[in-house]
Formats: structure tokens, sequence, C-alpha cells
């Protein structure tokens, strides 16, 4: 044994003391080395408790100037009155189609797990005729229909089911929109909208246990909808929108959900 | 998309910054995973929170460049601190003096030092994202340490051990 411990010992013994028997005797022995470890261990937890550092400031706006956010979403804008004769028309084409079948996606999401929840905003709306199909049990309680059976290949313009997504209720959305988006991505966003109206509030999660873990489901049905367009479009700056503020939802209500078990316990 | 770097730009930029060890290269490696996530957003799965799936991603996508830079060059940095600390005992709790150490620490020890003492991470773990064994981690580990110690407080080890012969 060494007069002294070296550093990279002492460290060893910080981590596993019964790995190092002839090590730690001599720790008990030696005031030197003892004061050494003191300091590497207590050095060993400074580290692990080390702050959170400031990202830039400027950091998100560098960021967004290197994503094809801007000028993908003027493609979207121009998207329902295709460039037939333009070189993008299979990349529209499959765009449209992607967003169709994101829209379809969508609707289902808001159709899964329907809420229990009382009140003017499941009680006032009629269950669309397309439920019919769906048993009477869904029908009555999903008010807002099964828009996701509106077939893809109806449309190119996504019209229809930009029609049976629509608010029964004639609003449009109360969602900060560019205004130059084309309608079928407007009323995906109104439906988120009106999907949060209807969840409760993270702080509100431990008073409704169920309807949390119901909307949890509904956000994961919109998250699985999204990540499927988005194999057709990946680039689909709208789609891509919507599924970082759904997936920002979840993960605040997951969050909240952890936190209130916590509680719970 | 905004609201959710805003929520975990934090928690990226800091695991990023202290593997880069370099303000300029963790700007650059903290965008570059933020761009990826953007871009592989439809492969998560829901299956861990999002913070959970961009932490993995940003500490993939900062090893993954920092091997590859590695490469060129892995040089040793033995710059002293700027400012050494008179006593190690108010060192080893100031965060500033800590972080200093930290940059001018060897790219590979810097590397498995993060991840084990300030990410949590098991030495199997790191094993995995290092692509070396566990036994490599535990040996870079306990050099790295002894560095910083080095760092921090050059001589007063040797001035302490003098002492007591």
């Amino acid at each position: 044994m060494p007069e002294h411990l070296e550093h990279e010992t002492l460290s060893a013994l910080i981590d596993e003391p019964e790995a190092w028997p002839a090590a730690r005797d001599h720790l008990r022995g030696c005031t030197a080395c003892r004061r050494e470890f003191n300091v590497m261990r207590r050095m060993r937890m400074a580290l692990s408790a080390l702050d959170d550092l400031d990202p830039p400031e400027a950091g998100w706006e560098a960021i967004e100037a290197r994503l094809p956010v801007r000028e993908e979403r003027e493609r979207a804008a121009g998207w329902p009155t295709l460039d037939f004769g333009g070189g993008w028309l299979s990349g529209s084409v499959r765009a449209a189609a992607a967003v169709i079948v994101f829209a379809a996606g969508v609707g289902l999401g808001l159709w899964v797990a329907p809420p229990t929840v009382s009140g003017a905003a499941s009680g006032t709306r009629a269950a669309s005729p397309g439920l019919a199909d769906a048993g009477p049990a869904q029908a009555a309680a999903s008010p807002d229909g099964p828009a996701g059976a509106t077939p893809a290949s109806e449309t190119t313009d996504g019209s229809a089911v930009a029609a049976s997504l629509a608010p029964t209720d004639g609003s449009d959305s109360s969602v900060s929109l560019p205004p130059d988006l084309p309608r079928p991505y407007r009323v995906l966003y109104s439906r988120l909208q009106a999907l949060r109206a209807r969840g409760p509030s993270p702080s509100e999660v431990l008073q409704h246990p169920e309807e949390a873990a119901q909307h949890l489901a509904r956000l994961d049905a919109l998250i699985r909808a999204s990540r499927e367009a988005l194999q057709d479009a990946p680039a689909d700056p709208a789609i891509n929108d919507f599924l970082f503020q759904v997936v920002a939802e979840r993960d605040a209500l997951d969050r909240a959900l952890h936190v209130a078990s916590l509680e719970y316990r | 998309m905004g609201a959710l770097y805003r929520a975990h730009a934090a928690r990226v930029y800091t695991v990023v910054r202290r593997l880069a060890g370099d303000d300029a290269l963790a700007e650059d490696l903290a965008q570059d995973a933020w761009i990826r996530a953007f871009r592989k957003l439809h492969l998560f799965r829901g299956d861990a929170s999002f913070g959970t799936w961009m932490y993995r991603l940003a500490t993939n996508t900062a090893l993954n460049r920092l091997r590859r830079r590695g490469r060129r060059d892995e040089v040793e940095q033995e710059a002293e601190l700027t400012s050494s600390a008179a006593d190690l005992d108010d060192a080893v709790i100031n965060q500033r003096l800590l972080g200093e150490a930290l940059d001018r620490l060897p790219p590979g020890y810097r590397r498995v030092l993060v991840l084990h003492d300030l990410e949590g991470h098991t030495h199997e773990e790191i094993g995995e994202l290092l692509d070396v064994a566990p036994g490599t981690s535990k040996s870079q580990l306990h050099k790295a340490r002894a560095r910083m110690r080095e760092l921090l407080d050059p001589g007063g080890s040797a001035a302490a051990e003098q002492s007591e012969v």
C-alpha cells in the first residue's frame, strides 16, 4: 500500500467502498487521505447538483430559421388549388392525401374515449348522421361524429373533410393562425381547441382522474394519427405544428397525472 | 413548437453544453437536436414523456457529433482554470468553477463524468452510449474525477500530503 492513496483510488472508494478493503483500511488510519476522500466526495455531490444552464436567448429563432416551416407553410396555403402544371405536383398530392388521412385520424382521435363530462359542451350538439354505423352507444356519446369515416378518396382538396370536421356551433377557431391558412387546417386547429376545452386542466387532474385518463387516450389517438400522416408528408408544417401542440398537451397532462399519483400516495 | 422548445430548452442545452465543453459548439448541437426532433417527431411513440424522449435524442445527437469530431481533435486540454480556488472546500460548491473545470477536462473524460455524475447514467448505459465496455467507463470516470480534483486545486492535495508527513 503506498503512503497515500491515489485520487483514482479515492474515486473508486466513493462508488464501491466494499470493493477496496485495503484502501478502506488505509483511509481509517490516514488523516490526509480522509481529507482528500471527503473533498472528492463533496466534489462528486456538487457535480450532481449543478444547475441547468440557460439556453441562448435567440435559440428558438435560430432553430426556426433552419426549419422549412415558413416556405412549407406558404406552399400549404396554396394547397387546395393544386398546381397541376408545377414540378411539385406529386408532392402536393401526397401532402393533400396525408392531410386528408390526418384529418380523418383527428376525427377518430376526438371520437376515441368520448368524454363523459356533462354540460353544454357535450349536451347541446347533435350526433352527426354518420354515427349510425358506429352503434347507438357511441353515437350518443360522441358529439363530434366520426369525421374520420370520411373516405379519403372522395376529394383531393379536403373540402369534404373540412365540412365534416367543421364545428357545428358556427365558430371557426380561437387559435391564433396565419390568415392564409387553408380551411382544412383551420378546422383541425379549431378541433384541438375544442378538445382542450373539454379536457380537465392539469390543475384539475386530481379532482377528475377519469376525465384526465380519457383525455390522455384522446391525445394519444391524435398523436398516432399525426404520426401516420407525417409518414406521407414529413415536412408538412401544419401537421408538424399540430403534433407538437398535441404532444405538449399530452406531456403536461402526463406530468400532472404523475404528480397527482404521488400526492395520492 | 415554440412552447415545447421553451419547456425543454434548458434541459437539452444543459446536457449538450456539459458534454461539449464549449458554448458555440453546444449551441450548434442543441440546434441539431431540436431539428432532428422536429423531423423525427412522428417516431415519438408516447411511451415516455416528451422530455425524456427529447433528452435521449439530444444526448445521442451530441455524442455522435462529438465522437466524429473527437477523432480529429482528441487533444487533452491542459490549460489551468482562469481563477483557481484558494480553498477547495469553497471551490467544490462553486458552480462556476466546477463548470470551468469540466470544460477543461479532456473530451473523453468529460463525457463519462457528465453522463455518470451529472446525468446519473450507469456504466452499462454509458458503455452503450459511447460504444465502450462498462469497465472502460468506470476507469475513465475515476481518471476524470482525479483530473477534476487537480484542476480545481492544483497543488492543493500535494500541500495537504506534505503537511501530514
